[in-house]
C-alpha cells in the first residue's frame, strides 16, 4: 500500500465508495484474494476484493451460497488470512501481526454473531457471555457486572444459569449477542445472523445491531435477506468471490 | 492409571528396601574380604599335630602372598555363608537335662587375626591370640549380643560357658560386635542371636580330624579380592600340590547374593511397573487426543473470541490433568491396600511409605502430563475457519 501514511480522515483510494461517510477508514481490502486447495482442488473463493469500511459504518454482503461472503468476513474479523493482497485494519497491515496480536484484536475489537450461534454447550449462558472478558484478564466483579449489562441489553438476563439447549433459536442468538457485545468491541461482524431465525425473533436481533450502529459501532453483516439489506448504508454484491456490485 | 501407580508404587518400596539394606551395617567390613573352602590332602588332618602345623603353615603362607593384608583359616560358622551352632549353658548355673533345653550360640572357630581381617570391633577385654592353644586354657569371645542376652548389665569377662558337644568349659576373655550372621534382612528378628569364637588350635584333640576337613579361609586384600586368585592359587599348590581351593567368593557378592531374591521381585515390579508406566502415557496420549478432537469445535468458537494459544493448552493440560488426579487418586487408595501385602518383601519402610507414594504419584501425573501434551499442542493448532464452517 502506498497510501498507508495517510493521517487524513479523507480517503484518497480510488477504491473508495462514490458515496464516502466522513470519518478515518477503518478497514482497507487491497487486492484480497483467497484460494483453498484441497486434495489438489484449488477453489477460488474470493479473487481480487477492493474495499474501504469507515468507521461507524454500517456495510451488508449479499450475493448466492458459495460465493465467498463468509470467507470474506472471516478475513476480515482476523480468523483467516488472505492468500493475496492487504489487509490494514485501524492503519495497521495485518499481515504484519503475530498469533498474539491477532488473538487480541479478536478479543477486543471484534464481535462475531454466527448464523449458527456457535455457544459453548458446556458452559451456561453466564459463562458463555463472560468468555471473551476471561481471555482478557479481567477481574471477576467486573466480568459480572459486564455480563449481566449485556445480557440485560438482549432481554436473557433471567437465564443466566441455563445451558445452551435449554434455550430456543431465538433466545441463543441473543446469547450470542450478548457475547458479541459484552467487551465493547468497535467492529461487528455477523454472518447471517437470522439464518436460522424465524421473522420476529430475526427482527429483534436486527434491531439490537441497528442500536449498536447507533452507539458508534462499525457493522458488517452478511445476509441474504432483502428485507435487512436496507438497514445497512452499503452493500457489497459478491458473486464468484468478486464484488459485482456497490450500492 | 490406577494399575501403573500401583506397581510403580510396589517397585518403588522395593527400590528403598534395598537402599535400605544397602546401608545396613553387616557388623562387619565386607570389601576387600576373599572367602574360600580349602580340601586339604588327606596327611594333613590324620593327627591333631599334623592338622594345627597345617593350619599354622596356611595362615603364615598366605599372609605373605603379596596384597594379601590378613589371613584367618575359619571352621565352622562363617557370616552369611554357613552356621555352626552348639548348645551352651553358663557355669554357676544348674545344667539343664537336655541339649533341647541348652540355649545355642552361633560359633565360629578362627585364628587370631580374623577379627582384623573381618573389621569387627573389639569391644571389650581381648581377642584370641596366639597364646591361646592346644596346651593353655580353653578361652572364648563372644559378641554383643551374646553379652546382652545373657549378662545383662554383668561384666562377662572372667566368667565361663559350658559347651555340650565338645565337652568344654571356656572363658570368656573378650566381646565384640555383633555379626548379621542371617543376613543384613532377617538377622535382627532371627532366633538364634548369640554368637562366640574360638581358637582353632584349641579345638579339643579328637575332633580335629573331623572339623578340618571343614577349612575355609577368609582374607582381607589390597585391593579387589577376586583379582588375588590366581597368587593364592599359585601359594597353597606350592605348599602342597593336592591343596585345592573351591568356593571362591567375594564377601561382597555374598551379601549382594543374600538380597538377589529381593532384588529380583524388584526387577520384576519395575519392569512392571514401565510398562504401566509406558501404557498410561500412550492410553492418556490417546483419551486426550479423543477428547481434545470431540471438543475442535468448542475450540475453534473459543480462538475465535480471543483465547490465546496458551489459553487452549492450558484448558486441555487442565482437563488432562484432571482426568490423571482422578487416576492416580484410585491408584494411591489401591497401593495402599496392595502394598500390605508386600510387607514382609520390604525392609525399613513402611508399606504406605508417605514418600514413595508421593514420589510415584508425583512421576505418574508427570508422564500423563507428557502424554497429552501432544495432543494439547495439536489443539491450539485448531482452525477457527475448519472449527466453524461445519454448522
Ligand atoms: N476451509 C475451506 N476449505 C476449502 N474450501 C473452502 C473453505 N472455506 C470455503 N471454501 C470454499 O470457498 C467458497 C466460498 O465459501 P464461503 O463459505 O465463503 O461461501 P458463502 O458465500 O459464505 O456461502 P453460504 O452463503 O452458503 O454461506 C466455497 O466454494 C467453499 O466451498
Ligand atoms: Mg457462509
Amino acid at each position: 500500500m502506498d497510501s498507508s501514511a495517510q493521517t487524513q480522515p479523507q480517503p484518497t483510494n480510488a477504491a473508495g465508495s462514490a458515496e464516502k461517510k466522513n470519518g478515518e477508514v477503518l478497514i482497507r481490502l487491497d487486492g484480497i484474494k483467497k484460494v483453498f486447495v484441497t486434495d489438489e482442488v484449488e477453489t477460488h473463493a474470493l479473487t481480487g476484493i477492493h474495499l474501504d469500511i469507515h468507521k461507524g459504518e454500517y456495510i451488508s454482503i449479499a450475493g448466492p451460497s458459495g460465493c465467498g461472503k463468509s470467507t470474506l468476513l472471516s478475513i476480515l474479523g482476523l480468523l483467516d488470512s488472505p492468500t493475496e493482497g492487504a489487509y490494514t485494519l485501524n492503519e495497521q497491515p495485518v499481515a504484519n501481526l503475530s498469533a498474539e496480536q491477532r488473538s487480541r484484536i479478536r478479543n477486543r475489537e471484534i464481535g462475531f454473531i454466527f448464523q449458527a450461534f456457535n455457544l459453548i454447550g458446556d458452559l451456561t449462558v453466564y459463562e458463555n457471555v463472560e468468555l471473551p472478558l476471561t481471555y482478557r484478564g479481567m477481574g471477576a466483579a467486573e466480568r459480572k457486572r459486564s455480563v449481566q449489562v449485556s445480557l440485560e441489553r438482549v432481554g436473557m438476563s433471567h437465564r443466566t444459569k441455563h445451558y445452551p439447549s435449554q434455550l430456543s433459536g431465538g433466545q441463543q442468538q441473543r446469547v450470542a449477542v450478548a457475547r458479541a457485545i459484552v467487551g465493547k468491541p468497535s467492529i461487528m461482524l455477523a454472518d447471517e445472523p437470522t439464518g436460522n431465525l424465524d421473522s420476529k425473533n430475526g427482527e429483534a436481533v436486527m434491531e439490537l445491531l441497528r442500536d449498536l450502529h447507533r452507539e458508534g459501532a462499525t457493522i458488517c453483516m452478511v445476509t441474504h435477506d432483502p428485507r435487512y439489506v436496507s438497514h445497512a448504508q452499503r452493500t457489497f454484491h459478491l458473486f464468484d468471490g468478486r464484488i459485482v456490485q456497490e450500492t | 492409571m490406577a494399575l501403573a501407580l500401583v506397581l510403580l508404587a510396589g517397585a518403588g518400596l522395593m527400590i528403598r528396601s534395598l537402599a535400605g539394606l544397602w546401608r545396613v551395617d553387616p557388623g562387619f567390613n565386607p570389601h576387600n574380604v576373599l572367602t574360600f573352602r580349602l580340601a586339604l590332602p588327606p596327611a594333613a588332618s590324620t593327627t591333631p599335630e599334623a592338622a594345627r602345623a597345617t593350619w599354622h603353615q596356611l595362615q603364615d603362607q598366605l599372609t605373605a602372598v603379596p596384597g594379601i593384608q590378613s589371613a584367618s583359616l575359619t571352621v565352622g560358622a562363617m557370616p552369611m555363608a554357613g552356621d555352626s551352632e552348639m548348645p551352651f549353658w553358663l557355669e554357676g548355673q544348674p545344667k539343664p537335662p537336655s541339649q533341647a533345653e541348652m540355649k545355642q550360640a552361633i560359633t565360629y572357630l578362627v585364628q587370631p587375626d580374623y577379627l582384623k581381617v573381618m573389621g569387627i570391633p573389639l569391644q571389650r577385654g581381648r581377642f584370641l591370640s596366639s597364646a591361646d592353644n592346644e596346651h593353655s586354657p580353653i578361652v572364648t569371645v563372644i559378641d554383643e549380643r551374646f553379652r546382652r542376652l545373657y549378662f545383662g548389665n554383668q561384666d562377662p569377662i572372667g566368667r565361663s560357658i559350658n559347651f555340650d558337644i565338645v565337652n568344654i568349659t571356656a572363658e570368656i576373655v573378650g566381646v565384640v560386635g555383633h555379626v548379621k550372621q542371617w543376613g543384613l534382612d532377617t538377622d535382627a528378628t532371627s532366633s538364634m542371636q548369640a554368637q562366640c569364637y574360638f581358637q582353632v588350635n584349641q579345638i579339643p584333640d579328637q575332633f580335629v580330624p573331623l572339623l578340618a576337613g571343614y577349612s575355609g579361609f577368609m582374607l582381607r586384600t589390597a585391593g579387589s579380592p577376586l583379582a588375588q586368585v590366581g597368587s593364592i592359587r599359585d601359594a597353597l599348590s606350592r605348599m602342597n600340590s593336592q591343596q585345592v581351593m573351591y568356593n571362591v567368593q567375594a564377601m561382597d557378592e555374598i551379601i549382594s547374593g543374600s538380597l538377589a531374591a529381593r532384588r529380583f521381585s524388584m526387577v520384576l515390579l519395575g519392569i512392571f511397573a514401565a510398562l504401566a508406566l509406558v501404557m498410561s502415557c500412550v492410553g492418556i496420549y490417546g483419551v486426550i487426543s479423543y477428547l481434545a478432537s470431540q471438543r475442535t469445535h468448542e475450540i475453534g468458537i473459543r480462538v475465535a473470541l480471543g483465547a490465546k494459544r496458551r489459553d487452549v493448552l492450558r484448558m486441555v493440560l487442565a482437563e488432562a490433568a484432571r482426568m490423571a488426579l482422578l487416576g492416580v487418586a484410585i491408584g494411591l487408595v489401591a497401593a495402599l491396600g496392595l502394598t500390605r501385602l508386600m510387607a514382609n518383601l520390604l525392609f525399613g519402610v513402611s508399606p504406605h511409605d508417605p514418600l514413595t507414594l508421593a514420589g510415584v504419584a508425583t512421576l505418574l501425573m508427570m508422564v500423563a502430563l507428557a502424554g497429552c501434551y501432544v495432543p494439547a499442542r495439536r489443539a491450539t493448532k485448531v482452525d477457527p475457519m475448519v472449527a466453524l464452517r461445519y454448522e
